[in-house]
């Protein structure tokens, strides 16, 4: 009897262990994902209702901008119903590959140039060229600035429309209350980096209760880039194969960095920091910062604390204060069956009227010659500045293995012992820096 | 009577059908969710996928590229494993010190219990902030208890030299009054009364009756909490993810961690797919090394 129950269990056992192995590896297995198409144009415009589940990624801002042109979208286009699938920032391009994986990719998308995002999408099949959905709905690419274009144009193909964009870490933020305490003047364009230290210095009071200049070294990449730019040199070479921090001009751009935290005393240390950067910043810890547009948006949390404004970078000894477009696009995604409607879509966020609303919000506006000189948005001083240096703005460069995120978390690790004093700006430990970027630029593609 | 067949009876059969139904949802719960997922990952180790288009088998490159290449994974293991050894040790013998205190009979011994047990239902997240807070240079409670005795706190989290220590400081309050030391209580209480008194009546002090009465008795106890500490130190990520991003300058960027960046900042998949059958085999050796290790020190009263 035993045996004849052991005999049961085992092919009982054996029959749905194989069914469920079987189940489970089918289950895993990765969907083929289509190849790029070359735009959908060829798609004809569908006559029913249809829906666009168009993915985003989550900032106050921007769900605040979808949440109000959804509405008007769906009225303007009664045949298109629009649903917002949106995810936190961090987990978003996970979130998009493990719906490329599971083959439940919606029909647009937000991608970046930032972290060659946009650069990922392309290379993982999510996203699909609109040069051809831009032909067949004769849109002026002139509207937006040719920078941005450039920037999420990959391989000669256009892969989606500016939505915001800025003009890198190439603003200083100034407690207006504070230098006016200090007696001193306020930074103007053209300003240079000896009369930043100087003013910085002048911002470091002795009880370490305020510094005077903060730079992004939270992204330190960034910074990098700007700074490099304003000694006339660039972090990456033209074909964005080799890493430049080492060069002469890099040695001395690195040691200015080194000097403000170090030398002149005049930027907190890390364990003089007192929570986030943004922070110190509203919090009236810091005489100057350096940041990007979006860093308005602390404007609201400053309130009365202080004055603040905004200066473009100081001039370094390159004769420019550096700058870096930096662009977010909305994207038609590979997996659409609706690329005209998800392109209307995509068009209407980032027509004049979605960036201006942007900048309403707060924050980074459109990437548009006539959202950044919008009289809506002029009537803020800051956005003038922010319209001066966004007209000049240098071109952007990313890795030419698209391993820019790599790239930028190995430099951001990199860099910190020079920070907390761990280390000097030695020809040596630059060119350590640099071969260890340099390894991560070797690689191939993704 | 039921007629029998070479299954069984009737009624033998239909109890082993309802029987294989009710683990059903378990076994293919373990079998989709578990096993698959394992032999695919196995698969994609040895391809270069980065999620979306076909999986390109480059067969043992990964592995090689880990152990020859890789520029962060030996530092990495090496720094998970001081992490584990040292947390492991503190962590057993703090909870097993917790255990003893707490299995003494004392006025309000329950709410003892549950103070000591409250950290560790702290989520995560609010613990790597709360932490982080506390472990501030500048204006955390930390140093500033310090410097009211004269000494001057490091940087803590931002100190290249102090982060890992810190990592563990927070994961031994977080751990030492938790499941281990329920654990740890529940073996306490196991030990008979009867052997402590025989003991002391031959003339063996405390530490003797404790060396070789409670801690023999309570070895395979102690064999367990290590095991599970081991794998579960070996797998430190949250915090550090959290409170260090694995700064400063990778001082804290544990193996899993290195494995989480690959899949999901830089998304590759094949390669982190290896990094995480490295992990396993290396959490398999470790633990038949202690199992075998066992015999040597683990007393099992009824073996």
């Amino acid at each position: 009897m035993a045996t004849q129950q052991t005999m049961t269990r085992r092919s009982f056992l054996r029959a749905t262990s194989m069914a469920s192995v079987g189940l489970a590896l089918a289950a895993c297995a990765p969907v083929p994902v289509a190849a790029p198409a070359a735009g959908g144009a060829a798609a004809a415009p569908s006559t029913d209702k249809v829906q666009i589940r168009f993915h985003a990624r989550i900032g106050a801002q921007e769900d605040a901008l979808y949440d109000m042109q959804i509405p008007k979208f769906m009225e303007a286009h009664p045949n298109i119903e629009v649903v917002k699938e949106s995810f936190p920032g961090a987990e978003y391009n996970a979130k998009i590959s493990t719906m490329v994986a599971g083959g439940t990719l919606g029909d647009s998308c937000w991608s970046a140039l930032g972290g060659a995002t946009i650069q990922f999408a392309w290379s993982q099949g999510t996203i699909t060229p609109v040069d051809d959905l831009v032909a067949s709905n004769n849109v002026d690419l002139k509207q937006w600035y040719e920078g941005c274009l450039k920037g999420i144009t990959v391989d000669g193909k256009l892969l989606g429309l500016p939505f915001k964009s800025h003009p890198g870490l190439a603003v200083i933020y100034y407690n207006e209350t504070a230098i006016e305490a200090a007696g001193k003047e306020v930074p103007k364009a053209g300003w240079t980096q000896e009369q930043q230290v100087e003013l910085a210095k002048a911002l470091t009071t002795a009880d370490g209760k305020q510094f005077g200049y903060l730079p992004g070294i939270t992204n330190i990449w960034k910074t990098c880039v700007t700074l490099l730019r304003s000694y006339g040199e660039q972090l990456l070479s033209e074909d964005a194969t080799k890493f430049q921090l080492n060069s002469e001009k890099g040695m001395q751009a690195v040691t200015f960095l080194y000097d403000l935290f170090q030398t002149h005393k005049v930027a907190p240390k890390p364990d003089q920091m007192v929570g986030a950067d943004t922070e110190m910043w509203s919090n009236g810890l810091l005489g100057m910062y350096q940041g990007g547009t979006s860093v308005s948006v602390f404007g609201k949390t400053i309130g009365d604390k202080f004055k603040w404004m905004v200066a473009p970078n100081a001039i370094g000894p390159g004769g420019v204060g550096g700058s870096d477009y930096e662009v977010d696009a909305h994207c038609v995604t590979t997996a659409t069956k609706h690329p005209n409607e998800a392109f209307e879509w995509v068009q209407f966020l980032c027509s004049k009227d979605s960036g201006i609303q942007l900048g309403l919000i707060g924050g980074t506006v459109g990437g548009r010659p006539d959202v950044y000189g919008a009289p809506e948005l002029l009537k803020f001083p800051f956005r003038v500045v922010f319209k001066e240096i966004m007209d000049n703005a240098q071109a952007s460069r990313i890795t030419a293995n698209w391993r820019q995120s790599e790239a930028e978390a190995a430099l951001l690790q990199l860099m910190q012992p020079l920070w907390a004093g761990n280390e000097k700006p030695t020809q040596a430990f630059v060119d350590g820096v640099t071969s260890q970027i340099q390894d991560i630029l070797n690689k191939p593609k993704p | 009577m039921s007629k029998s067949s070479r299954f069984g009876t009737r009624i033998q059969r239909l109890e082993a059908i309802e029987g294989y139904l009710w683990i059903s949802p378990w076994v293919i719960g373990f079998l989709v969710f578990s096993l698959g997922p394992m032999v695919a990952s196995l698969y994609l180790s040895l391809t270069k996928y980065k999620i979306g288009g076909t999986p390109e088998w480059i067969g043992l490159a990964n592995y090689k590229e880990a152990f020859t290449v890789d520029k962060l994974f030996w530092p990495s293991l090496g720094r998970t494993a001081y992490f584990s050894i040292a947390s492991v040790v503190l962590g057993v013998i703090l909870s097993l010190l917790a255990a003893m205190l707490l299995n003494q009979n004392m006025k309000g011994r329950n709410i003892f219990r549950a103070l000591f047990y409250l950290p560790s239902l702290t989520p995560i997240v609010a613990l790597a902030i709360l932490w982080g807070w506390l472990l501030n240079p500048k204006l955390g409670l930390v140093n500033y208890l310090l410097s009211m005795i004269g000494i001057q706190g490091p940087g803590w989290l931002v100190d290249q030299t102090w982060a890992v220590p810190s990592i563990i400081l927070i994961s031994l309050w977080s751990s030492v009054g938790g499941g281990r030391m329920i654990i740890f209580l529940a073996g306490l209480q196991g030990v008979p009364k009867e052997l402590h008194e025989a003991a002391e009546i031959d003339g063996a002090n405390a530490y003797h009756r404790f060396r070789h009465i409670t801690i023999a008795l309570i070895s395979p106890v102690i064999l367990f909490n290590v095991l599970l500490g081991i794998i579960g130190s070996f797998s430190v990520f949250s915090v550090a993810y959290i409170a260090t991003s694995g700064g400063p300058n990778y001082a804290t960027w544990f193996f899993m961690l290195h494995l989480y960046y690959n899949a999901f900042s830089y998304f590759q998949m094949g390669y982190a797919s290896a990094l995480a059958w490295i992990f396993f085999v290396i959490i398999c050796i470790l633990s038949y090394l202690q199992i075998k290790l066992s015999n040597r020190w683990v007393y099992y009263e009824f073996s």
